[in-house]
Formats: structure tokens, C-alpha cells, sequence
């Protein structure tokens, strides 16, 4: 491989390439959120000492077969969501060679966990017109938080998987507290998804949980589930309905309004002065309540938050107080 | 119907200022006129937007449509100006003209103010915001110079628009909705309209918008009463609460507000537990919170009473189309209806 010409062609490339990864991941984000599922989507394209230093350790390759010139990079909360993640992606886009990094280890061993894939345009999506998938595609990695700390960490350090590990002089109680810690970390992303499987028995998680739905697919924005929780509490029996019944009464809300959700979530990204609670999800429950009984809702929030708070969510949903 | 939804949608992209005086009989006192648009940012933006939603959904507002044979020139300006996209000296000329316009209507009892012009969106729809500020409450224009043209600072805002004592103004937001003459949806708010002053003042701004209310006063008045009193009838069932509703509507319809509130009316008159079953009762006999101006004209024989007198003071009084209920005998007077209630005073 000439290594001179690599480099030429990824100067011209690599902005092409950068903007493939945009694409890909503004595309992931948009259909990812529609299903309520929390994510964060970065891309980048390959360094160039990067690109250089891989076809140089792996001369098998050439320019052009390099597959991971771009990289797509989504973080999940739970690992229950990597799933969906992966569902999701092959509705809208091309997916190839998934693989779970896990399926590489042995049982006994821990390390660095992720899920890998080829990703991309459909021959009739619109941006295959400039990014031809016969040509361009990126890498996709999917995460959870507690895999990403791992690996992010581990990158930091020298233990970036077990393979690196092996290579590495290190004696021998230091390899065993880096594997270690690969297992705690593991260890918690496990509890973690247990924790989210079984919270939804309490009725203020369980609508909590539902209105993160409808949250996450407005903004990537993180509320404090602390308020969240006291905001539910506080408002729920307003509705006078069992638990079921409102998170469904809040699924049909959220499908009338969702224009008006979409209109006004856009605009508080740009407004220094917006309330404090416009970005937690329960404001969709706010939002409904406000429509439906004002004085109420009022009389309620008043007793426990500042009422100013309300009018500026209630102004920012179309609502006036005068 | 400009709607919470629309108004929640609403963007600014234009905003200009003008000095708009009283139209004195002699002397050639004119209107100080802006030549460039006042650039407001992100803050000022928001704030502006803010107020427009507290004042444009607020019980004061109500629904217009543009009068046929007006001989205001606002209309046209609207229809013209949001036919298509225009450029920052087509928007400062148009206003221009408003301002023009409006000066010509200052004349007698008409306060003089500042108007602000403002080229909105409102979910993607062409539209156009104005807003009469009167002076009386301390508006004063300060204008400065910017490459020999007149412009006035953002600092207005702060200064004249978002000041707690200003919180009405005389706005109107034309939201444009199709392509012919008529495909506007328009809101308007004027907080003297609900006070008792003479019809010139509180007519005064929809003769310059050239609008007239959205339904005839007389079947707005007339569908709002009968919706209310099927909403008593099939909804409140405690006695007394619905006693006290018959009441209010009475009370609302007989006083001497020209325009009824429903949503204040809703607050003032209704316990909390049944707001939410009025206000579904209202909409589904097609009618809105937004307040309309009042004409009993077609109802005024269910609302009049007759009242007997005893010699011992009992009085009882009837609606008149029921007066038939009560039955008067020698030494006695006897009600036909069943007893509901009994108020102790």
C-alpha cells in the first residue's frame, strides 16, 4: 500500500467523510428518539495518523477497504436498549456484520464490551444520491454509559481490551485489578438494567418512565428524576384515574400535540429565560393539566413550587394566566 | 381561531417602532416615523414573544375577521404584505404607512401611543402582529440616528413593552391561512373594551384594524347562555351550586360589561371541580373561552324576572317565561315547581 498516496486521498476525503458521519448520526438520533429511547450520537471521522498507523498493522488492507474511515458512536443507557438500538437502525439504514464484542470473550474473561456494525444509507435514501453505499459507509458502535465509562477510561490508561492487556508487561496483581474492575463495571451495568426492568411496579416511575418516552423524543436534555418524581406526585391525582389510564391519556396528548411539543421545544433551546421545569419530562403532564383545568393545577403547584415557574412553562405552551 | 397551539408556535422575525401623536385640528404636528427595523435579540426576542402569548391568550382577547366596506387601509396592508416573502424595506415602508394610517384616527378621545410592527410566523403561516402602546402609561419613543436614518433601540422593549404596568396593550395578530382575501385567522385584544367608555374609544381599534368580531354579538351572547344553562341543567347536580350558577349567568348577562369572559367567568363563578366538565360542556356546543362582545337582544325574555311581594315581605320571583308557575289566590300564593333549595340570609 502507498502510504504517500493514502495520505493525499484522505485530505481530499476525509470532509466528505465528516459529513457522512453527521448524516448517519443525525439520522440515528431522529429515529432512535421517535421510539423514546435516551441516546447520545457522536461521529467523527478517522485522524489521519490514525488511518496511517491501522494500514500500517493491518497491511491486508487497502485505502479503500478500510471500513471505519468514519465512525458513529451511539451510548445507551441499559443494555436492554442496545437491542432496540440495533432494531431501530436496521429499519432506516443498512445494517452489516453486527457484532457483540462480548461473543469474542471467553466466559471467564471481562474487558471492553460493545457492539459493532457496518453502517449504511439505503440505496433509496436521499443521501445516497452524494454517499453512494457502495462506497462510503461507517463504523457503529453501540454503548451503554457503563461500557463507555470502561472503555473511555481504559483508553486513557493502557488496559484498552484484554488482547492490549496481554501484550503488556504488567505484573501480575495489577492485570488482576484491571480485570476487576472490567467485571464491576459489567457487574453494574447488569443492576442497573435489572433495576429499570422492575422500577415500573411503582406508579410514579411507571409514569415517569412514560413520559421520558415522550421527552427523549423532543430533546437529549437529562431532567432530575428527584423533581420529576415530586412534580408526579404532586400532580397525578389531578388526573383521579388509575396509573394505566394516565400514561395512556398521555400517549394520546402527546400524538395530538406533538406539532406544537416539537415548535415549542425548539424554541427553548434558544431561550436563556425559560422555566426550570420546561426540560424535565413531567412539563408534558403539566402542559396537559394546564390545558384541561388551569386554576387547579395552579392552586396545586402553587402550594409546593413558585407559580412563576408555571407561567413560563404555561407561556411557553401557548397559555396566558391573564 | 388563533388557538393556545398557534400561539405557541409564534415566531418574530420583524419589529419596528413608530411615534404615533394625537391629530390636532391646526397645527402640523406629525408622526415620528422609523426608517430602519429594530434589531432585538435572542432575550428581547423571547420576552416580546412571551407577552404577546400572556396578552394575545389572555380572557380579554377574542376572535375578528376583516369588516367588508371598511375604509381602513390595514386590510390591504396585511393581505398584500403576507402574499409573499418581503425584503426589510418593504416591511419598514408598509408600517410606515400603518403608522400614517393610525395617525389619521388619533383624532378626539383617541389616546396617543407608540405602534410596533412585527412580521411574525406562527407554525410556518405569514403573518403580521400590531400593537398600540398608549402613551398615557409612560410611553415615550427615544429615537436615535444610525447612518443618517431614524431607528429606535432594542432598550424599548425593556423600557415601554415589559414593564409590569403595561401588561395590556391594543394587539392584533393576523395569522394568513390560505391564499384568498379571507384565509386569515385574527386575534385581537383591547383591554378598554371591557370597561364601560364610550363607544367611539372602545370601537376605536377595531375600526382601525378594519375588522369586526368573528360571530355577531347577539348569536355569540345566545350560544354561550344556552350552553351554560344545558351545562347546569345536565351537569351540576348539587342544588345549591347550580342555584348559585343560574345566578351568575343572570348576573354576567344583566351587568353593564360590554363583553363576557367566559374562561373569567368559568374562574369567578364555578367551583373548581366542575371547570374542567364546563369548559368540555362549552366546546362541545361550539363555544370558545375567548371573551365576545355581549347582545342580549335575542334573549332578553329569558332573562327578565317578575317578582311578587307579600304583605308579610315574602318575595318570589320567576322567570318571566314561567310566570304561569305561580298562582295567586285570595289569602294565598301558590308555586307550581318543586322546591330545589332553601338560602338562609
Amino acid at each position: 500500500m502507498d502510504l504517500e498516496e493514502a495520505r493525499k486521498k484522505w485530505l481530499n476525503d476525509q470532509p466528505r467523510y465528516k459529513q457522512l458521519g453527521i448524516l448517519l448520526a443525525e439520522g440515528l438520533k431522529k429515529e432512535i428518539r421517535r421510539e423514546g429511547i435516551w441516546i447520545d450520537v457522536t461521529s467523527r471521522p478517522k485522524e489521519m495518523d490514525s488511518l496511517i498507523r491501522k494500514l500500517i498493522k493491518k497491511p491486508e488492507h487497502t485505502y479503500d477497504s478500510l471500513g471505519d474511515k468514519a465512525g458513529v458512536r451511539v451510548i445507551v443507557r441499559y443494555k436492554d436498549e442496545i437491542q432496540s438500538v440495533l432494531k431501530i437502525t436496521g429499519t432506516q439504514f443498512d445494517l452489516l456484520d453486527v457484532e457483540n464484542v462480548a461473543d469474542r470473550l471467553k466466559p471467564e474473561v471481562v474487558g471492553y464490551l460493545s457492539v459493532h456494525a457496518t453502517l449504511k444509507f439505503r440505496a433509496a435514501d436521499p443521501n445516497a444520491v452524494e454517499f453512494p453505499p457502495d462506497k462510503f459507509r461507517a463504523e457503529l458502535q453501540i454503548r451503554t454509559l457503563a461500557q463507555h465509562l470502561w472503555a473511555d477510561m481504559a483508553h486513557d490508561t493502557v488496559y484498552k481490551h484484554d488482547d492490549t492487556l496481554l501484550l503488556l508487561p504488567l505484573p501480575d496483581l495489577l492485570k488482576r485489578r484491571v480485570y476487576i474492575l472490567a467485571g464491576v463495571v459489567e457487574l453494574a451495568d447488569e443492576e442497573f438494567n435489572r433495576i429499570e426492568r422492575e422500577m415500573p411496579s411503582v406508579p410514579e416511575f411507571s409514569i415517569l418512565k412514560a413520559l421520558e418516552r415522550y421527552h427523549y423524543r423532543l430533546t437529549s436534555r437529562r431532567g432530575d428524576p428527584e423533581i420529576s418524581l415530586d412534580v408526579i406526585r404532586l400532580l397525578s391525582p389531578l388526573y383521579s384515574s388509575a396509573t394505566g389510564k394516565i400514561v395512556a391519556h398521555l400517549d394520546e396528548f402527546y400524538s395530538t400535540h406533538e406539532e406544537t411539543l416539537r415548535s415549542v421545544y425548539e424554541q427553548a433551546e434558544k431561550t436563556p429565560d425559560r422555566s426550570a421545569f420546561l426540560f424535565q419530562p413531567e412539563s408534558l403532564m403539566i402542559f396537559d393539566l394546564l390545558s384541561a383545568d388551569p386554576l387547579t393545577t395552579r392552586k396545586v403547584w402553587s402550594e409546593h413550587y413558585p407559580e412563576k415557574e408555571l407561567e413560563r412553562i404555561a407561556n411557553a405552551f401557548g397559555i396566558s394566566f391573564d | 381561531m388563533i388557538t393556545g397551539a398557534d400561539l405557541a408556535k409564534l415566531k418574530i422575525h420583524r419589529t419596528i417602532f413608530h411615534d404615533v401623536p394625537n391629530k390636532p385640528k391646526k397645527a402640523t404636528l406629525e408622526p415620528t416615523l422609523a426608517d430602519l427595523e429594530t434589531q432585538i435579540d435572542a432575550k428581547r426576542e423571547d420576552m416580546l414573544r412571551v407577552r404577546m402569548i400572556q396578552v394575545l391568550g389572555s380572557k380579554s382577547s377574542y376572535p375578528i375577521k376583516f369588516a367588508s366596506g371598511t375604509g381602513s387601509s390595514v386590510p390591504t396592508e396585511v393581505r398584500t404584505y403576507t402574499s409573499g416573502s418581503n425584503k426589510s424595506d418593504q416591511f419598514v415602508e408598509m408600517s410606515k404607512r400603518l403608522a400614517l394610517f393610525l395617525f389619521e384616527q388619533h383624532t378626539g378621545v383617541i389616546s396617543p401611543g407608540l405602534l410596533c410592527v412585527m412580521e411574525v410566523t406562527v407554525g410556518g403561516r405569514r403573518g403580521l402582529t400590531l400593537l398600540k402602546l398608549e402613551r398615557e402609561r409612560g410611553a415615550e419613543l427615544k429615537f436615535r440616528k444610525m447612518d443618517g436614518k431614524r431607528i429606535v433601540d432594542m432598550s424599548v422593549i425593556d423600557d415601554l413593552i415589559l414593564t409590569d404596568g403595561t401588561r395590556l396593550f391594543k394587539t392584533a395578530l393576523f395569522v394568513r391561512t390560505g391564499n384568498d382575501d379571507d384565509d386569515f385567522n385574527i386575534t385581537a385584544c383591547d383591554s378598554q373594551r371591557t370597561i364601560v367608555t364610550s363607544d367611539d374609544v372602545a370601537r376605536f381599534w377595531l375600526r382601525f384594524l378594519g375588522c369586526t368580531v368573528l360571530e355577531e354579538p347577539r348569536v355569540a351572547t345566545q350560544k354561550w347562555f344556552e350552553a351554560s344553562i344545558r351545562f347546569a341543567n345536565e351537569q351540576i347536580t348539587d342544588a345549591i351550586i347550580k342555584n348559585d350558577f343560574y345566578d351568575h349567568i343572570q348576573s354576567e348577562l344583566k351587568s353593564s360589561r360590554r363583553t363576557v369572559s367566559p374562561k373569567k367567568f368559568l374562574e369567578d363563578c364555578l367551583p373548581e371541580g366542575y371547570h374542567n366538565a364546563y369548559q368540555q360542556s362549552l366546546s362541545e356546543s361550539g363555544v370558545t373561552l375567548h371573551a365576545f362582545e355581549k347582545d342580549i337582544a335575542d334573549i332578553k325574555g329569558r332573562l327578565r324576572r317578575r317578582a311578587f311581594h307579600t304583605s308579610k315581605g315574602a318575595i318570589v320571583t320567576v322567570p318571566e317565561e314561567e310566570a304561569e308557575l305561580v298562582v295567586i289566590e285570595d289569602q294565598r300564593i301558590i308555586v307550581n315547581d318543586q322546591l330545589l333549595s332553601v338560602d338562609h340570609k
